[in-house]
């Protein structure tokens, strides 16, 4: 019970904060962080669970926002129905590109998902009587269930972060079972778990297939309530920040995520006299994170504070 | 491991310091004296800063000058600019906060059309007039609060065509890159030569190409009596290069989004014998007749730039200082306080009738026209002895 | 007829050798850094991107002789290469492939942003190594820079199938990637080989970065592209492998090439990573080298 209280209490508070931000600008960032938090939680979740290195996931965050896009606003599909075959679209393709592949050699999927994520994006450009090309896909239709149409920032943050928390909460469930504690044993060591009988390469397809439908999934939430996609979304470098939005904060926890993604997308507020710098800032992070806070914000705030537990123990 | 130690146990306190600040600065800023806002959101850095960057001191200039004079019917004007850094994503965001936290009454941006169909979701939706100084972006549709500058791309081909009928120019070869002016252009020559009733045979490249010789090698063979390459900026280079490597003795014509200094560095050496572009008659204003009814407009602002700036001002620090004037022509009348006020800003500017231009011609608005200008206001341009003159 | 056939094709081989060239220098500098330390770098097509800036900057700002230029402009991108290990690699305390390769673009991405700080976002253009303009053969015409490029890819192949093949240090170098334990425990000095085969990355990304600048241009972002098709000519090639990374350099910018002339010009940019995605369903380890490597 007493584990569960931080979850409610952290429910709670982000139900209240439009009403204490009331119409400011912030809402709108807050709302572009909720979509990101259901990516980059799909990140988590192949990076840190299943130990595979995807380069695509902002491609597979394009592919449900363009699915969303083209279905609803050209062929006058419902949305909700169109997400839904975007993730279903999405899903299969991840499949097809992760089951190949996933049974090679580590950094294979790495470079897979890296030539497949260059892939989309060319496709997004290319195909512009579908997706409107390099200029981007404009008044995407709002999403609407029944009879209620969102239009905005403050209406779209509602069902952007009650979906958000509901996939932070399904993934620590995924994490806890079974399933994930036998990935995350067994990680990097394929010879232990073939020899277990476990087998590693299906769990791994798994990972990277429900990655993909949460990148997506996002993808067209993003699509509507930003009435605009462009085949930027899918960037090489898009990838990348969500790599670090999953890392950042603390691999494999749920306020690792929310820290993470909270922090990239700050940044460039931040940082609004500095926008040349952004750059070398990006890259200095990653590099910083990697060799010194390998777990994170949230590794470095625990490893202090057993430090100080011990000390105070002397 | 001591010095670890403080990296990382410094590294929270810093990140929740950043947060605090930047509560602090969103909440000074909302403290302002009442003045007119004028938002802008522009492309200074990333792919579309060259661009960008001479659109935001030509409306700098501008801001001065109206304040010089005593603002606009007493009330001065007030700037608030935010870069978009060029990408869609952060274009609507900086539309927003301008509008929400800032409280502009009239945005200028942005420089490409990627973002300006960004920031177009946010001006509908908050009825702002957003002025975008991008040439292919498209304005006019249902109650639009969107305006833009430019003769289109449409009547930049046109003019192009119309000159390659003088010349009796009937096969034309088109090179155009897979982005978006490249698109754009690709589409508008096809379009336009079934009008003219021309031969018409195309290739398209990739901006990042290192060689299009197979392309031009494809083109050469349909014997074309003029190229026309569809592209802006550093890829010319490459196609120019290879243009003249392949003995090519017809006219090479491009875009108007390359009539820039930078364009003239970068085809240095590589000129291709004639080497056309459609433009504004801004660019020759030097050649025009003192009689031209715009040359006294030009002067004043070519030379007011020159003297601020210490550069000679562009054509994209034209468009943008036209872009300012009409919205503060439209002030003029509306008289905005606020976001809330604009819808009126809107309708006024939609009132505007022969209001000359800096770029040449004249803008005429109405509640479906918002570019506002004809292919009239453009003119065949020619690079000889390293400078833009009329073609002949 | 036949003469307008014939010239088109060798126009497009020409093209297609010549970005070929370029792509294979950057995955021989990828292989040599891979073998002795396996780490997959992908921040290769940024010094490609340096050396061109750099020997702009050397030649066009502080106007040095052309051949100077070079020479600098090879070195000091070489130290990049063996800083970039210094900084960004070594310090790895558990190196995994996965954290190797998010490191190298976390170094990229830095790299660029090094670039865009130092040189702007203008892009740069670069004389070319003869005065020449165009060169006819059979109806077809192109630059002698081209040939630069080719004739410097022949050369570099065959210094370093000499240098790994024949001489002593390469021969111990290649021992380091076979088994860097047992490699150290004969007296080999690891973290020196290291070093070597970041320079030796760092200056073949470099020059590739120089013969390319005179074609077209440079920019501060020029290099992920080049960088990941070089790459993509590496795993074509099969990871590691020296002649692999030639043939599937060349392969590569001939299929694009071709491709370009023959079919559409659309689809020149996702060839090299159709092909690659291909090849990893097909036979991962690569055209030239065995299953079982």
């Amino acid at each position: 019970m007493i584990r569960i209280t931080p979850y409610i209490l952290f429910a709670v508070f982000i139900y209240l904060l439009p009403a204490m931000l009331a119409g400011s600008y912030w809402i709108h960032v807050l709302v572009i962080i909720g979509t990101y938090v259901i990516a980059a939680t799909g990140v988590d979740l192949v990076v840190g669970f299943a130990g595979q290195l995807s380069l695509c996931q902002a491609a597979f965050f394009a592919l449900g926002a363009y699915a969303s896009a083209i279905l609803t606003t050209t062929y006058h599909v419902d949305p909700i129905l169109a997400l839904l075959i975007g993730m279903l679209f999405t899903g299969l393709v991840a499949y097809g590109v992760g089951a190949p592949v996933l049974r090679l050699k580590g950094y294979y999927l790495a470079i897979a998902t890296l030539g497949f994520g260059l892939i989309i994006q060319s496709f997004l450009v290319t195909m512009a009587q579908y997706t409107g090309g390099p200029d981007g896909f404009r008044d995407i239709v709002p999403l609407n269930i029944g009879s209620y149409t969102f239009k905005t920032d403050e209406q779209y943050y509602y069902p952007i972060w009650t979906v958000a928390m509901l996939i932070l909460l399904l993934t620590r469930n995924i994490a806890r079972s079974k399933i994930g504690r036998a990935m995350l044993a067994l990680r990097g060591d394929d010879v232990a778990a073939s020899a277990m009988g476990v087998d590693i390469a299906r769990y791994k397809v798994q990972a990277f297939v429900l990655s993909a439908m949460y990148a997506s999934l996002a993808g067209s939430l993003y699509a509507h309530s930003n009435r605009f996609i462009s085949p930027q979304m899918a960037d090489l470098s898009r990838s990348v920040e969500m790599i670090i939005m999953a890392v950042l904060g603390g691999i494999r926890t749920v306020f690792g995520v929310l820290i993470g993604t909270t922090i990239m997308k700050s940044i460039p507020e931040v940082l609004e006299s500095f926008l040349d710098y952004q750059m070398v800032v990006t890259g200095a992070i990653l590099i910083v994170l990697l060799l010194y806070m390998p777990q994170g914000l949230i590794g470095v705030v625990r490893s202090v504070i057993t430090r100080l537990r011990l000390r105070g123990e002397r | 491991m001591g010095k670890i130690n403080a990296w990382r146990f410094g590294i929270v306190p810093a990140v929740l310091c950043c947060f605090a600040l930047v509560f602090c600065v969103s909440s000074a800023s909302a403290q302002k004296k009442p003045a007119i806002k004028l938002g802008v959101n522009l492309d200074v850095t990333g792919y579309g800063a060259w661009l960008g960057e001479p659109e935001l001191r030509a409306v700098q200039l501008f801001v001065e000058q109206v304040n010089a004079r005593g603002g606009i019917d007493g009330y001065p004007l007030e700037l608030v600019v935010y870069d978009n850094e060029s990408n869609p994503e952060k274009s609507s965001s900086n539309a927003k906060k301008l509008i929400q936290r800032d409280k502009v009454t009239a945005i200028i941006g942005t420089a490409i059309t990627a973002t300006s169909n960004a920031a177009k979701s946010v001006a509908q939706e908050e009825k702002v007039v957003t002025y975008s100084l991008s040439g292919s972006y498209e304005p006019n549709y249902a109650d639009s609060f969107t305006f833009a500058t430019w003769v289109h791309t449409s009547g930049m081909v046109e003019t192009i065509y119309d000159y390659f009928a003088r010349k009796g120019i009937k096969r034309v070869a088109t090179l155009c890159a897979t982005d978006s002016t490249g698109q754009t252009w690709h589409d508008e020559t096809e379009k336009s030569a079934k009008k003219y009733g021309l031969e018409i045979v195309s290739e398209r490249f990739n901006v990042k190409d290192v060689d299009v010789t197979a392309q031009l090698a494809k083109l050469k063979a349909t014997n074309p009596q003029a190229l026309v390459v569809g592209v802006s900026g550093a890829p010319n280079a490459v196609v120019a290069k290879n243009f003249n490597q392949m003995g090519f003795k017809i006219p090479y014509v491009t875009g108007h989004g390359n009539i820039s200094d930078t364009f003239l560095k970068l085809m240095e050496g590589n000129e291709p014998e004639t080497l056309l572009l459609p433009g504004a008659y801004y660019i020759v204003w030097k050649e025009l007749p003192d009689a031209y009814p715009q040359k006294k407009l030009m002067k004043e602002f070519a030379e007011a730039f020159q003297k601020k700036f210490k550069k000679e001002a562009d054509i994209y620090a034209v468009v943008a200082y036209d872009a300012a004037r009409v919205t503060a022509e439209g002030m003029r009348q509306a008289k905005p306080e606020g976001p809330k006020d604009s819808p009126r800003l809107r309708d006024a500017m939609e009132l505007i009738r022969n209001f000359p231009a800096v770029y040449g011609g004249t803008y005429t608005f109405s509640k479906e026209e918002h570019r506002g200008i004809k292919k009239d206001a453009a003119v065949m341009i020619q690079v000889k002895g390293g400078k833009f003159v009329m073609a002949k | 007829m036949e003469n307008t056939h014939l010239s088109q094709a060798i126009q497009f081989i020409f093209a297609g050798l010549t970005s070929g060239s370029i792509y294979a220098l950057v995955a021989l500098g990828f292989d040599i850094i891979y073998n002795v330390t396996l780490v997959v770098n992908l921040a290769q097509g940024e010094f490609l991107m340096l050396g061109a800036m750099t020997m702009i900057s050397l030649h066009s700002g502080l106007k040095l002789p052309l051949p100077l230029a070079l020479v600098l402009s090879t070195l000091i991108v070489g130290c990049v290469g063996i800083l970039f290990d210094r900084f960004a690699i070594r310090p790895l305390k558990k190196p995994s492939i996965m954290l190797l390769i998010l490191l190298t673009i976390g170094g990229s991405t830095f790299l660029k942003g090094v670039a865009l700080l130092i040189w702007g976002k203008d892009p740069y253009t670069a004389p070319t190594f003869t005065r020449i303009k165009s060169i006819s053969f059979l109806g077809a015409s192109f630059s002698p820079q081209m040939l630069w490029v080719i004739g410097t890819l022949v050369v570099v192949s065959f210094v370093l199938w000499f240098f790994f093949g024949r001489t002593l240090i390469g021969k111990a170098m290649r021992a380091c990637a076979e088994n860097q334990r047992a490699a150290s425990l004969m007296g080999v000095d690891v973290k020196t080989f290291v070093m070597i085969s970041y320079f030796l990355g760092g200056a073949l990304g470099a020059l590739g970065g120089m013969l390319i600048a005179p074609v077209s241009f440079m920019v501060y972002d020029e290099g992920t592209m080049m960088g990941l098709k070089g790459f993509a000519s590496a795993v074509l090639g099969g990871v590691g492998s020296y002649p692999g990374a030639v043939v599937g350099g060349l392969v590569l910018g001939l299929l694009e090439s071709l491709s370009t002339g023959y079919v559409s010009s659309i689809f020149k940019d996702i060839l090299a990573f159709l092909v690659l995605l291909c090849i990893l369903v097909i036979k991962p380890t690569g055209l030239m080298k065995r299953s079982d490597e």
